[in-house]
């Protein structure tokens, strides 16, 4: 099915290196691929999916060092994963960025009042508990690097969706950083 | 207690997915211990396999035709007739083109000069599909476009193309080759010799190069390559 694909990776260095990627993580990726599509062939789809992805923009992986493969493999996966929800959900045609309404709740920012060191603990827990859509592209921005219009192409979005889905996922966490900041000033 | 303003927070923040999403990897169980629990299906195995193609090759060049009116009708004395006929050293004058077939130990590799300015960026779609075969998926990766089809009986066909200039490689390990020629057009099949294998044709055309490959019927797929428009 992936013959074509041959022509792709003249060197024959570059093509054992994607292969040995794939074996080392496999069943890591067809984990975090079933976390999310609940489904093996799904899963299976999104780690061909993936490694496509992989090889297409190879030189990115090349790039890394080998312990921040296996978390840029991860991400591609739940991105490919995340792309076969989307198509195969019902109402698939409406943009993830207009599914969940965000109101400005009107409270003060929270840069304008108090954070602890609690609260960066906290952070990280709001980021563990947001939706992967806004995780993968706020792992692709932060830990990554990579520019909005290098996020749009891997997700296969238009950048302006990029900007809001990234603005989005930073207003809930303020939001939920807000809530326990003023918690914490009130039991004060 | 301190006071973070918008740009310690986008520092924090970056901290913060960075550390998350190191603790997230940090649990996922390893390898081994997953490797108990899950296993791939016999067509990811398969699939991902011809990805990589990890078998390796022998790099020694066995055979190299250079497309050229000799070649042809070297070529032609083995010729497995099906749809197209034999044709003369007259007409084979008119069939000379520029496509390098290099043939290795375990794959054929197509290769050709740079695009003339005759090529035309263009979709490529089939007039002809077997009973039962619907639309699976399409998708582009670079510029080369593949559309994959499959039937009840979970048989698959996959059509692709690209611009001439790709060089393009099929494993020709357990196929039986031969080549027809139709309207003026070489093709280039590989037939499956295992049982359930799959068979490949490829071919030039337009500027492009076709591919069709299938667990299903060599006249088949002839058919479908030929009704190309």
């Amino acid at each position: 099915m992936f013959f074509m694909m041959l022509s792709t990776i003249e060197d024959e260095q570059e093509r054992l290196k994607i292969a040995d990627i794939y074996e080392k993580h496999r069943h890591r990726c067809l984990l975090v691929a079933l976390k999310i599509l609940k489904n093996q062939q799904l899963a299976e789809d999104a780690i061909q999916d993936a490694f496509i992805e992989v090889i297409k923009h190879k030189e990115k992986i090349f790039s890394l060092s080998c312990s921040d493969m296996l978390p840029y493999i991860v991400t591609i996966v739940k991105t490919r994963a995340l792309n076969i929800v989307k198509k195969n959900k019902k109402f698939s045609d409406i943009p993830f960025e207009e599914l969940d309404e965000i109101k400005d709740s009107g409270e003060v920012p929270v840069d304008e009042q108090v954070i602890n060191k609690q609260d960066f603990e906290n952070l990280i827990a709001h980021i563990a508990s947001l939706d992967e859509n806004y995780k993968v592209a706020l792992e692709m921005k932060y830990r990554d690097n990579m520019s909005n219009i290098e996020i749009a192409n891997v997700l296969n979005i238009t950048q302006k969706n990029v900007e809001m889905r990234l603005y989005r996922a930073k207003i809930k966490l303020r939001k939920k950083l807000e809530s326990e900041v003023k918690t914490n000033v009130y039991n004060k | 207690m301190s006071i973070i303003s918008n740009d310690l927070f986008e520092v924090m923040l970056r901290q913060a997915v960075i550390k998350n999403n190191k603790e997230e990897i940090a649990l996922l169980p390893s390898e081994d211990e997953l490797a108990k629990i899950f296993t791939f299906s016999n067509e990811h195995k398969r699939k991902m396999k011809k990805l990589f193609a990890a078998d390796t090759r022998q790099e020694t060049i066995a055979v190299v035709f250079k497309w050229s009116k000799i070649a042809i009708i070297a070529a032609c004395v083995s010729v497995t007739l099906m749809f197209g006929t034999l044709l003369t050293s007259a007409e084979f004058r008119n069939v000379v083109g520029d496509v390098i077939i290099t043939w290795f130990d375990k794959f054929t590799k197509f290769q050709s000069q740079e695009l003339n300015g005759a090529f035309i960026k263009r979709e490529w779609n089939l007039e002809y599909l077997p009973e039962g075969f619907v639309l699976l998926d399409s998708y582009e990766v670079g510029d080369i476009k593949v559309i994959e089809y499959n039937n009840p009986n979970g048989m698959t066909i996959e059509f692709s193309y690209r611009p001439s200039n790709f060089s393009t490689s099929t494993d020709n390990e357990d196929m039986e080759y031969s080549l027809i020629v139709n309207n003026d057009i070489i093709y280039h099949l590989f037939e499956g010799k295992i049982e359930h294998g799959e068979s490949m044709i490829v071919w030039d055309m337009g500027g492009y190069r076709f591919t069709i490959i299938g667990n299903y019927e060599i006249d088949e797929l002839l058919k479908i390559a030929f009704s190309v428009i």
